[in-house]
């Protein structure tokens, strides 16, 4: 019983904690692909938290880089314990914060800036009406919950510890995110 | 549009619009010591070079400036903080460890000469801080039953703070990170009982404890998920399960089994509540829907029960369903149950009306992914 249900929790988030926590061993211990396959599995989420943070394209593109810059330097002294997209999205997050403190500026808007993406020409029409409705639709904290839910793969009770919020806001902000999202991309 | 489809337009969405990795930031630069773990409340910048040698720089002037006026005062603190374990000021060379290392109780002249090389700025990894400490302390490797080092910034300096038991003492040890000079040490015995001979009482019997002060039992308990932590020097095991529509999160001392924490969260008043703040509209229609109900009940049917109804539909066992998940919803202002799983390949997609039990919508595809 106990055992499924873990192995639940593994399959379910996009990309698994486990497996994750493999590579970081890996690539600890120098193996140059392990890093290749990280970013694989996790560059939607770091990149979607980014923007969801810094909210200005060019910045969040530079957390990811940096982000994953890091986690090469980090990944030696990264100690098991289970949860490594959270530490992965606390290293974003913390990058995030150190540079809307140095830059002093916040955008607003997203809508502008979606077009400055540097993967934009090569977005297909559905994922430009997707970015879209999560970046313009959605209210900054609404979107941080779903980002971190279905990309990040975190359980709700995880958000709030993660946001320091509690559990009843985070999923009274995902319901409503949700139902946005429904209407918009439908 | 279902969730379903919303999550994987969202992945996709996203996965695509990541940019690439530049070459340049693909090859490794692992330093031994990387960071401290960035936890929220303490996170720091990793520092450049130059700021490690510019602290170098600055306490080897502080130290000669001490050294040369006020050499009593820092003879006397010395004494105060490098109080060893037990035998004083004891002399610990640490052998086999590296030369940065500087040995604790030498003169400060030669401590100084000793620190020339932290000018290069390499910090010290935590097993050489490691041996240092059980060399002070003077414990082999076996001994030491719990270890725990972070970086930390200590007026200006990156010290080592480390924790350790053995043999029911409990250590607290603060070393200069680059130069291996110990700065304080504090030794503690622990309680009378000694630690070794506790037995853990197992994960089984912690899970036991928790649900029994719940009042849950086994079959109800979901996503029940057990770890053994570390809190306050004590071991614990965390026990975390959703029952009932509520989550339960209990801390449970790992020798004695007492409950040393315990918290209980609603789950689905809270979703219910936040339709209601959504406005009245939800509300009547959702009333309607009940009454329109044989059954008249408005108590929800629960996540199991719905998984269950789901499962028996699909004739899939509850051991062969993968990713099994479930998700209360809204749908049209009725309260859904979204149930998801795999089994075979196949991808099931059940909605089941969280009043009746009722199936709504079902869906199976081959599973592609």
């Amino acid at each position: 019983m106990l055992k499924l249900n873990q192995e639940n929790r593994l399959t379910e988030s996009p990309s698994t904690d486990s497996s994750l926590e493999h590579c970081l061993t890996r690539m600890g211990d120098g193996d140059n692909s392990a890093l290749e396959e990280i970013y694989h599995h996790t560059r939607a989420a770091v990149y979607g938290y980014a923007l969801s943070l810094v909210k200005n394209v060019h910045d969040a593109e530079d957390v990811l880089q940096e982000c994953y810059l890091k986690l090469c330097s980090a990944a030696a002294a990264y100690r098991k314990q289970g949860k490594p997209m959270a530490f992965l999205l606390r290293i974003v997050r913390n990058l995030c914060y150190d540079r809307l403190r140095d830059r002093q500026r916040r955008e607003s808007d997203l809508s502008s800036e979606l077009a400055a993406m540097s993967a934009w020409p090569n977005l297909s029409e559905e994922d430009r009406v997707t970015l879209r409705a999560c970046l313009e639709e959605l209210r900054d904290e609404e979107r941080q919950v779903i980002l971190l839910h279905v990309l990040g793969g975190f359980r709700f009770h995880e958000i709030a510890s993660f946001t320091e919020e509690p559990l009843s806001t985070v999923l009274s902000r995902y319901h409503r995110a949700m139902k946005k999202l429904r209407i918009q991309l439908s | 549009m279902r969730n379903r489809e919303v999550k994987q337009r969202l992945r996709k969405a996203f996965d695509n619009a990541a940019p690439a990795l530049k070459d340049a930031e693909r090859s490794f630069r692992p330093i031994h010591i990387g960071e401290p773990f960035p936890s929220e409340k303490k996170y720091r910048q990793p520092l450049p070079r130059w700021t490690l040698a510019a602290a170098a720089a600055v306490l080897l002037f502080f130290c000669g400036f001490i050294g040369f006026h006020a050499h009593p005062f820092a003879a006397k603190s010395r004494i105060e903080t490098a109080a060893g374990p037990g035998e004083g000021l004891s002399p610990t060379p640490a052998p086999a460890v590296s030369a940065t290392a500087a040995p604790t109780t030498q003169p400060t002249g030669v401590t100084v000469q000793a620190k020339e090389p932290a000018s290069d700025a390499t910090l010290l990894d935590e097993a050489t801080v490691k041996a240092l400490v059980l060399s002070h302390a003077e414990l082999t490797e076996a001994a030491v039953q719990y270890w725990r080092a972070k970086l930390d910034r200590e007026n200006g300096r990156l010290v080592y703070e480390a924790e350790l038991t053995a043999d029911g003492v409990e250590f607290e040890y603060e070393v200069d990170a680059m130069t291996g000079e110990i700065v304080k040490c504090e030794r503690e015995q622990l309680a009378a009982n000694p630690v070794p001979a506790e037995e853990p009482i197992g994960e089984e019997k912690a899970k036991e404890i928790a649900l029994q002060h719940a009042g849950v039992s086994t079959a109800d308990a979901e996503q029940l998920r057990v770890k053994a932590d570390w809190e306050d020097n004590r071991r614990v095991y965390e026990v975390e399960f959703v029952a009932n529509e509520t989550e339960y999160d209990y801390e449970i001392d790992a020798v004695t089994g007492q409950i040393l924490k315990s918290e209980k969260e609603t789950v689905r008043e809270a979703a219910d509540s936040s339709s209601a703040a959504k406005g009245s509209a939800a509300a009547p229609a959702k009333k309607s829907g009940s009454s329109q109900q044989s059954s008249g009940s408005n108590e929800a049917i629960g996540t199991s029960k719905a998984k269950e109804i789901a499962l028996k539909h699909a004739g899939v066992s509850a051991s062969k369903a993968k990713r099994l998940r479930v998700e209360t919803d809204r749908e049209n202002g009725r309260q859904v149950y979204e149930v998801e799983f795999t089994a075979d390949g196949i991808e099931y997609d059940y909605e089941i009306d969280a009043l009746t039990g009722k199936i709504l919508k079902h869906e199976a595809e081959r599973d592609d992914d």
